[in-house]
This record gives structure tokens, C-alpha cells and sequence, in this order.
């Protein structure tokens, strides 16, 4: 009851969506500047996720990552250097021997970068979506070797004689280490497209905007106007009317340790 | 009942307290009683150990720092390992437990060892420009960091001559100005983090007035005060005191040159640049030890006296084909001489099992890379007539 009333209180509502409305514009400001600082644009970027969005379903996808890394890699690389000539001269100088070997290496990649089939943001977005994608298929296919190297470290680092006590902290830091890896030793890792998760993840304003939401709940259980007003002139009352808002109060607080929870958990992962 | 309730906000009030607060204690339990006049293995300063080594002895090895990483070499495996217990760390970047970042501490400093812990001095900027300089404890049980005691407020490099000695730190952090100065000696106890502990106990007064060279044995510290009789930099001046850690009374031992030593109620030291002498603190008397081409650097383990001649070197009296460590036993007679792998290398002596030594060619230090460039050589081996130096790996 205590919580239709909460849902139902207008302002509640408004801040509420306003605070999401919020969350939605700053991501979308943040990943365009994101992008452009990669010197690309959202549009390029996004063509570019919409044309590559079935790549990870094909079965020569490892084949044609690597492929279009490469490729895209160089294509860049001449449009780098021709960025820079036209920008800084000088400093274009250092690198004039390197872009005549890159051309003499790669005839076909330079006259079709000069076929001018691709703009700059255009390049730039594509070499960004397969650099990542080409990382992380390495990290895929020595995924099995870094687990194992792991293991023999672990087993090494405890027959050390420092943390070969097994009473210590270390030595069950170490065997608990050891243990959780095991773990990962025979799953195959699958390539799929993380860049939208990851966008999310990394996206920090999102914990600022839940706290405002709980910030905003509990609020509107001391917004005692009115009826509560009233009820809260009664002892019984009063009693009962709070112990109807902590149960709602625990559940937004607990959403809010889930949330920090999994920021944390995510972080700790893509740090191994 | 509204007693009741009371009672009830004011354990839920206290409970939410304390599930902020952190369990560990910043607690430091030191024997500031100790007052034997040999030493101390767990509470002692290390002064068998170069000032400049960044070694600490404890029980089967030595804790070091390079690079700005902790290591530990264990001298039963002859292994060096940096101390770090996470499976998964390449011990490559700032994530790796034995990472010391300079945003902290001053890695080049010493390390220092008291009670089954590490020491470092550190530092927590207070603004732009100015930082406090403190103590850190480094528990070699879990490995974990806290404030040991506030030492003074700096501003960006330090000049400071520190020491660990039965649970003081004493310290001076010299001005370095060629003027009309005084230089203090002060000592910490450890656990004082609070800005008013700090107790000054020993003041010179003098043109560019510098204490160095601190050192320790049972209860008297030992220390060099220097300066010069005008501000052109003539006339330089050097004696050698020490103070009783008790009476905190200060005394003057005559006739110090150069580089000195204090143990078991004896102070060694170049009386003039080929004759060691010594002091005998309980007669106050001076004798004659041995003769050697000094002025060199003097160091002894329970057995031996070591005189390192790096220091005639880079005063330019001795050529550096010429560079060795000589041995004497503690009657004064010749044992043997060490020479290091190159003559420019460092030797930090050691305790009675290891003596160890840092390669540098050509005045350059070897790049750094774990404990690649150190070596040691196993004192058993001393009296061999073929030496092998062992390699840090």
C-alpha cells in the first residue's frame, strides 16, 4: 500500500523519469565524445556497428576479423599520415621514410585508400571495431595458456617461503586463486559482440543517478503532508507507517548493492 | 516505552557506527625499556648493512626494494621474488601487492626493519607543494600498509638521514644552506602518528651544520656532525658523538677521520687515512687495530671486520684496479680480501651469512630488472681462495 502510495506521488514519478531522461542524454553525450575522440562520428560509428552486427555468426569469423583488422589498420595508417602532413609538416617529416615503405609493402591497400572509398571517421570507426574484436580474439586463443601459467604460478608462488605457510593469508589466497581458475580451465571462450555491454559498463554516471533515485524514495516518506500528517499524530500509527517504508527502503538499497555489486565484480574481471 | 525506543535508536545509531569503521588497529607495540648493551636481533638497527643498500635481514633473507617493487631473497634457495601473493600478477605494473608507487614512498630511501615488520619513509601531500613525511609500516605477516609516525612537513625532496633503533625512529633533515644553521637530531616513537611526538634531542649549531652518518649498537646512537668554519666553504669539520637512548646525554669521541663502526662497545674508525683504531666506551680510551690504504668503509658481522675500499677510490688515493673488501678477524689480524665482480660495484656488506653487492659498470647501474645486477657471496665461502659469487635470479 505504503508503496503504490510512494509510485503514485507525482513528484516522485517526474523526478524519476527526468532522472532517466537525464541518464539517456549524458550517455548518449558521453559516447559521442568517446567516439570523437577515437576521430570518428556517432553516424559512422554506428553504420558500422549495424553492417558488422552478424559478422560473429559467420564461421570464417575469426578468419575475417583478423582480415579486416589488418586491412583496416593500414588503411588508417595512410590516412593518419596523410592527417598529419596536412596538419604539422614538420612533424610529418619523421615519419615520411616509414609511410613510403607502408606504401611499397601494400600497393593494392594504397590505391585503394586513394580510390577514396572511405573517409577519415569512416576508417576510423572500422579500424576501432576490429582492433577490438582482433584483441579480443587473441586473448581468446591463449585464453587456455594464461590459465594454465596461472596454476604453475600459483603452485610455485606456495612452495615459496614466504607464503608457504598454510595458516597465512597468502597460502589460502594463493590456493583460493588457484581453485577459482581451475575452474575456467576447460571453458571455451566464444567471441560475441560486448561493445554495447561494455559501453554501459563503463559508463560511471549511471551509479550517480541510481543514488539520486534512492536519494528521491526517501524523501518521499518524509514528505509528511497531509494524511500522513495525521497518522503520524498517532503513536500506533506512526509505528506502523514506518515499518511499512523500511521494507521498500531496504529493496532500493539493495537494488543499489546488487548495482555496486556488479560494477565492482565487472571490474575485477576485465583487470584478470 | 519511549525509554525502549530510545534505547533501541541508540544501538541501531552505534551499530551503523562501528559497521563504518575499519576492525584493524593502528597500534604498534615497541619495548622502549630495552636497555641491553649488545644487540638485539628483533629491535636493533641493522648497521651491518650499507646506510644506502635498501636491504633489511630478517630470518633466512633479506627484504629489498628496486625499481620501486619489493623483493625478497631467500638465502637458503638463493631465489629473489618480488612480494607479491596474487597468482595471476606479471609483477609489470602498479596493480602488482609489491609495487611501492613514489606517489608514496621515497623507494630510494632505506628500508628498515623492526618486530616482524618493514619500515619506508613515505609522504601524503598537503597541497601543491607541501607534504607530510612520515613512517610507513610495511607487516611482513599479511603484507599490509599503515602510517607508522609523523617524522615533519616537507616540501617535494627531502635531505634526511633516518634510523630504526629499539623502537625510536631517530632522524635529521638537514637544511643543507651555507649559512648560520642548526641541524637537530630528533627521534619518534613508532605508532605516533600525531604532529606534536616528535622530540628534538640533540641541537649543533654551525655554517652549513649536517648530521649524518646515523648509526646504532645497545643503547648509544651514533652520529657525525659536520660543518664549516666560514660561508665560503673553508674549513670543514667532522666529529663523531653519540647519545644515550636513556639519559638521552650526549659525549664527543676524539680523534674520528672518515668512516666509523660501533659494536660491542667499540668504535672503529680511520684515525688518519691508513690506521683504524678503536674506541673502547667502557675504558674511553683509544688503541691501535690495524693498518690499511683508507679511508675506507667499515662494516663487521659477529665474526669478522670488513673495510671496503670504494671510498679511497672515489676520493681518487686508490685506483680502481685496486678495489677490494679486506677481512679482519676482531683481534685485529688479516683474514682475506674479497674482490667484487667490477671495481665500481657496491657492496652493502650483510649479516654473519650473506655479503652482497649491486653491479654497476662504468659508473652506470645496471638497468634495472627484478634483482638482475645483484650478487652475494656466502661468507662460508670466506676464507676459500676461490671465491664464487652467486647471482640474485
Amino acid at each position: 500500500m505504503e508503496l503504490f502510495r510512494v509510485f503514485k506521488n507525482k513528484r516522485f514519478a517526474a523526478a524519476v523519469i527526468l532522472l532517466l531522461l537525464l541518464n539517456c542524454v549524458s550517455f548518449y553525450i558521453t559516447q559521442q565524445k568517446n567516439i570523437e575522440n577515437l576521430g570518428s562520428n556517432i553516424k559512422d560509428y554506428s553504420d558500422t556497428f549495424k553492417v558488422n552486427a552478424d559478422i560473429f555468426s559467420l564461421n570464417d569469423a575469426e578468419d575475417l576479423i583478423i582480415g579486416k583488422n589488418n586491412r583496416f589498420q593500414i588503411l588508417k595508417g595512410f590516412s593518419d599520415t596523410e592527417k598529419l602532413k596536412a596538419e604539422n609538416a614538420e612533424e610529418y617529416e619523421y615519419y615520411a621514410e616509414d609511410e613510403v615503405m607502408m606504401i611499397k609493402q601494400n600497393p593494392l591497400l594504397y590505391q585503394e585508400y586513394k580510390d577514396g572509398n572511405y573517409s577519415y571517421e569512416e576508417l576510423a570507426a572500422q579500424a576501432d571495431f576490429y582492433s577490438h574484436f582482433a584483441y579480443q580474439l587473441e586473448y581468446q586463443n591463449n585464453y587456455q595458456s594464461y590459465i594454465d601459467s596461472i596454476i604453475e604460478n600459483g603452485k610455485d608462488l606456495s612452495s615459496k617461503k614466504l607464503f608457504s605457510d598454510k595458516n597465512s593469508y597468502s597460502y589460502k589466497s594463493i590456493q583460493k586463486s588457484v581453485e577459482d581458475f581451475e575452474k575456467n580451465k576447460n571453458i571455451k571462450l566464444t567471441l560475441v559482440n560486448d561493445l554495447p555491454v561494455n559501453a554501459v559498463l563503463n559508463y560511471q554516471i549511471s551509479g550517480f543517478v541510481l543514488i539520486m533515485l534512492c536519494v528521491f524514495t526517501a524523501i518521499s516518506f518524509v514528505s509528511e503532508k497531509n494524511v500522513n500528517l495525521l497518522i503520524n499524530t498517532c503513536k500506533s500509527g506512526r509505528r506502523m507507517l514506518k515499518l511499512k517504508q523500511m521494507p521498500i527502503l531496504i529493496l532500493f538499497s539493495f537494488f543499489l548493492f546488487l548495482y555496486s555489486l556488479y560494477i565492482r565484480n565487472t571490474n575485477i574481471t576485465e583487470n584478470l | 516505552m519511549k525509554k525502549f525506543n530510545k534505547a533501541v535508536c541508540a544501538v541501531l545509531i552505534i551499530f551503523i557506527i562501528f559497521s563504518f569503521c575499519s576492525c584493524s588497529s593502528n597500534k604498534i607495540e615497541v619495548n622502549l625499556e630495552q636497555n641491553a648493551d649488545t644487540y638485539v636481533e628483533n629491535e636493533d638497527c641493522q648497521n651491518y648493512l650499507n646506510t644506502f643498500s635498501s636491504f633489511a635481514k630478517v630470518d633466512d633473507g633479506y627484504y629489498f626494494v628496486n625499481d620501486s617493487m619489493l623483493f625478497y631473497y631467500d638465502t637458503k634457495t638463493y631465489q629473489a621474488y618480488p612480494v607479491c601473493d596474487k597468482a595471476n600478477c606479471d609483477h609489470s605494473d602498479s596493480k602488482c601487492k609489491a609495487y611501492l608507487s613514489p606517489m608514496q614512498f621515497y623507494p630510494d630511501l632505506d628500508v628498515y626493519y623492526y618486530d616482524n615488520a618493514l619500515y619506508l619513509l613515505g609522504h601524503e601531500d598537503n597541497g601543491a607543494s607541501r607534504q607530510q613525511v612520515y613512517m610507513y609500516q610495511i607487516s611482513l605477516e599479511n603484507f599490509k600498509q599503515k602510517k607508522a609516525s609523523y617524522l615533519f612537513d616537507g616540501s617535494g625532496g627531502i635531505s634526511v638521514v633516518c634510523m630504526l633503533h629499539r623502537g625510536y625512529i631517530y632522524f635529521a633533515n638537514n637544511s643543507g644552506q651555507m649559512d648560520e644553521t642548526t641541524a637537530t637530531l630528533c627521534r619518534v616513537k613508532l605508532g605516533d602518528i600525531e604532529d606534536n611526538s616528535v622530540q628534538v634531542i640533540y641541537e649543533y649549531k654551525g655554517i652549513n651544520a649536517n648530521i649524518a652518518n646515523l648509526s646504532a649498537y645497545g643503547n648509544k646512537v651514533f652520529f657525525n656532525t659536520t660543518s664549516y668554519s666560514d660561508i665560503k666553504g673553508n674549513g670543514y669539520e667532522c666529529t663523531l658523538n653519540y647519545i644515550d637512548i636513556h639519559t638521552l646525554e650526549a659525549e664527543q669521541i676524539p680523534e674520528i677521520k672518515n668512516s666509523h663502526f660501533a659494536e660491542n662497545n667499540k668504535v672503529y674508525y680511520f684515525k688518519d687515512e691508513n690506521t683504524v683504531n678503536y674506541f673502547d666506551m667502557n675504558s674511553n680510551e683509544n688503541d691501535f687495530f690495524c693498518n690499511i690504504d683508507g679511508p675506507c668503509y667499515i662494516s663487521a658481522d659477529s665474526n669478522y671486520i670488513y673495510f671496503d675500499n670504494k671510498q679511497s677510490i672515489s676520493i681518487g688515493k686508490a685506483d680502481e684496479k685496486d678495489r677490494k673488501i679486506f677481512v679482519y678477524d676482531k683481534n685485529g689480524k688479516y683474514v682475506t680480501e674479497i674482490t667484487p665482480k667490477n671495481p665500481t660495484d657496491d657492496c652493502y656488506f650483510g649479516g654473519d651469512d650473506i655479503m652482497i653487492f649491486k653491479e654497476i659498470i662504468t659508473g652506470e647501474l645496471i638497468e634495472s630488472d627484478g634483482a638482475k645486477g645483484y650478487y652475494v657471496l656466502d661468507k662460508s665461502q670466506l676464507t676459500s681462495p676461490d671465491k664464487q659469487f652467486i647471482d640474485m635470479e
